[in-house]
C-alpha cells in the first residue's frame, strides 16, 4: 500500500507525497501524487492510473478528508497521470480537473463532462488553492507537447512531471534524493529518450533557474532538495535529449 | 447503496475514527497533566490523582481500539475503492453487452457480473468487522463517562487547588462526552449499510 508522508509543513500549508507503494505489481511503473493542502483545502496533481486508485485513495484518506479536494492537477495526458480520474468523479462528480488545453479532446476518452475540465492556455496560468496563489508553469514537448508544472512560490516547491524522474531500484524508499550522481544516472535515459525538444528544454532550465525553489518535485522517482535542485538544472540543460541513444 | 455511497460512507467513517483519535490524544496529555498537578497538590488531591492515572489508562485503551478501527477501516477503504474501480468496468462491458449478441461476451459480462458480488461481500465483511471493533470502543467510552463524573466529584475535595482541579475534570468532561456523539454517528452510518 501507499503511504502519504509530509514533505513541507509550514501552519496549515501543507505538501504531502503519496508514494512507494511495496504491494506494486513490477509492470506498472512507480508514480508519485502530491497533495498540496492549503487552509483546509487541498489539490492532488497527477492523480495516477485507475490500477493504484484504491491505494491512492486510502493514503489520502489517512492523512485528509478527500470531501475537502478542490481540484485535480494533471500534467499531461498519460495513462499513469490521469486514466483514474472517472473514479475520482464517482467519489466527487464535481471534481474539477486542470488540464494543459491541448489535451481537452483527449483526456476526457478517461471519463468527465464538459465542465469538469479547467484548461491551461500554453503561457500558463495562477490556480487559487483556498487562497494560496499556485502558478502552473509551461513544459511543453517535455515530455508532452501540451505539459505543465506546478509552482508553489510560497512553499517554493515545483512539481516538474516527468522532469527529473528516475526509475530507481525498489530498494530505493527515501523520496529525496540520496545520491545526486546515482539518481541522474538512472534519470539519462529516460530524460534522452522521452524529452522530445533541445530548444524546449534550455527554454525550462532558463525560466525555472529563475524561480526560488528548494524541491524539484517529479511524479517518477525521488525528489531533489536544497543545492541539488540547481545541480538538476545544470545537468538537464547539458543532457541532449530527443534521441535514441546516448 | 451503491458504491460510490460506499466510498463516502467508508470516507466518513474514517473521519470519525480520526477525530476519536485525536480526542484520545488529546485525553492522553490531559491525565499527563491532571497526574502532574494531583501529585503537585498532595495529600488533599489522592483520589483525582487515581482517577487521572485511570483516565490515562483509558485513553490509552481507546487509542488502541480505535488504531485498530483505523486499520481496518484504511483496508476497507481500499476494498471499497477496488470495488468502485470493478463497478465501473462493469457498467463499460454492461454498456458493451447491449450492443452485442455474441454469447461469448454475455459469458465475459456474467464473469465480471460474478466478481462484483464477491467484491460486494468483502464489502459487507468489512463493514461487519467494523461494527465488531465499534461495539469494544463503545464500551470503553461509556467506562471514560464514568470515570470522567468521578473526577469532576474528586475535583472538589482538592483544598486550595480545587478550581484548578475542577477547571481539569470539565475539560476531560469536554473531551469524553463528545465521544458518544462520534460513536452514536458511527452506528448510524454502519446502520444504514446494513
Amino acid at each position: 500500500m501507499k503511504k502519504a508522508q509530509t514533505i513541507y509543513q509550514q501552519g496549515n500549508h501543507t505538501w504531502r507525497i503519496i508514494a512507494r507503494d511495496p504491494d506494486r505489481p513490477n509492470y506498472l511503473i512507480d508514480t508519485n501524487e502530491y497533495l498540496i493542502g492549503f487552509n483546509g483545502k487541498s489539490i492532488l496533481t497527477d492523480p495516477g492510473g485507475m490500477e493504484i486508485f484504491p491505494s491512492v485513495f486510502a493514503a489520502l484518506c489517512a492523512v485528509c478528508n478527500p470531501e475537502d479536494m478542490v481540484a485535480l492537477f494533471a500534467s499531461h495526458q498519460d495513462p499513469d497521470i490521469i486514466s483514474s480520474l472517472s473514479l475520482w468523479l464517482e467519489f466527487n462528480p464535481d471534481l474539477p480537473c486542470y488540464i494543459p488545453w491541448l489535451w481537452t479532446g483527449f483526456i476526457p476518452h478517461f471519463g468527465g463532462k464538459k465542465d469538469t475540465f479547467i484548461p491551461i492556455p500554453d503561457s500558463g496560468m495562477s490556480i487559487d488553492l483556498n487562497g494560496l496563489e499556485l502558478k502552473t508553469v509551461p513544459a511543453h514537448y517535455l515530455h508532452s507537447s501540451g505539459n505543465s508544472n506546478l509552482y508553489d512560490p510560497t512553499a517554493k516547491i515545483l512539481f516538474s512531471g516527468d522532469i527529473g524522474a528516475a526509475l530507481l531500484p525498489p530498494e530505493e524508499t527515501n523520496v529525496f534524493v540520496t545520491d545526486f550522481d546515482k539518481t541522474v544516472k538512472a534519470a539519462e535515459g529516460f530524460h534522452r529518450r522521452w524529452m522530445g525538444s533541445n530548444s524546449a528544454k534550455l527554454s525550462w532550465c532558463e525560466r525555472v533557474s529563475k524561480l526560488d525553489i528548494d524541491m524539484l518535485c517529479p511524479q517518477h522517482g525521488a525528489i531533489f532538495k536544497g543545492a541539488d535542485v540547481e545541480r538538476f538544472i545544470n545537468w538537464f540543460a547539458e543532457l541532449e535529449v530527443g534521441v535514441l541513444q546516448a | 447503496m451503491n458504491d460510490t455511497n460506499d466510498l463516502m460512507l467508508i470516507v466518513r467513517v474514517n473521519e470519525d475514527i480520526k477525530s476519536v483519535v485525536k480526542l484520545a490524544q488529546s485525553i492522553n496529555l490531559l491525565a499527563l497533566n491532571a497526574i502532574l498537578l494531583s501529585r503537585k497538590a498532595g495529600n488533599v488531591a489522592l483520589g483525582f490523582g487515581v482517577i487521572s492515572d485511570e483516565l490515562r489508562m483509558f485513553s490509552k485503551t481507546l487509542t488502541k481500539n480505535m488504531e485498530t478501527l483505523m486499520q481496518l477501516s484504511y483496508s476497507s477503504i481500499q476494498t471499497i475503492s477496488l470495488h468502485s474501480r470493478h463497478r465501473r468496468m462493469n457498467s463499460l462491458i454492461a454498456c458493451a453487452a447491449e450492443q452485442i449478441t455474441e454469447p461469448a461476451y454475455k459469458h465475459c459480462l456474467n464473469s465480471s457480473l460474478a466478481q462484483s458480488t464477491q467484491l460486494s461481500s468483502n464489502t459487507l465483511k468489512a463493514y461487519e468487522g467494523l461494527q465488531n471493533l465499534l461495539r469494544d470502543a463503545e464500551d470503553t467510552s461509556r467506562f471514560g463517562s464514568v470515570i470522567s463524573r468521578s473526577l469532576k466529584i474528586e475535583a472538589t475535595y482538592g483544598g486550595d487547588f480545587s478550581h484548578m482541579l475542577t477547571q481539569i475534570a470539565a475539560d476531560f468532561g469536554l473531551f469524553i462526552d463528545s465521544i458518544p456523539e462520534i460513536i452514536d454517528r458511527l452506528n448510524n452510518t454502519m446502520r444504514r449499510k446494513k
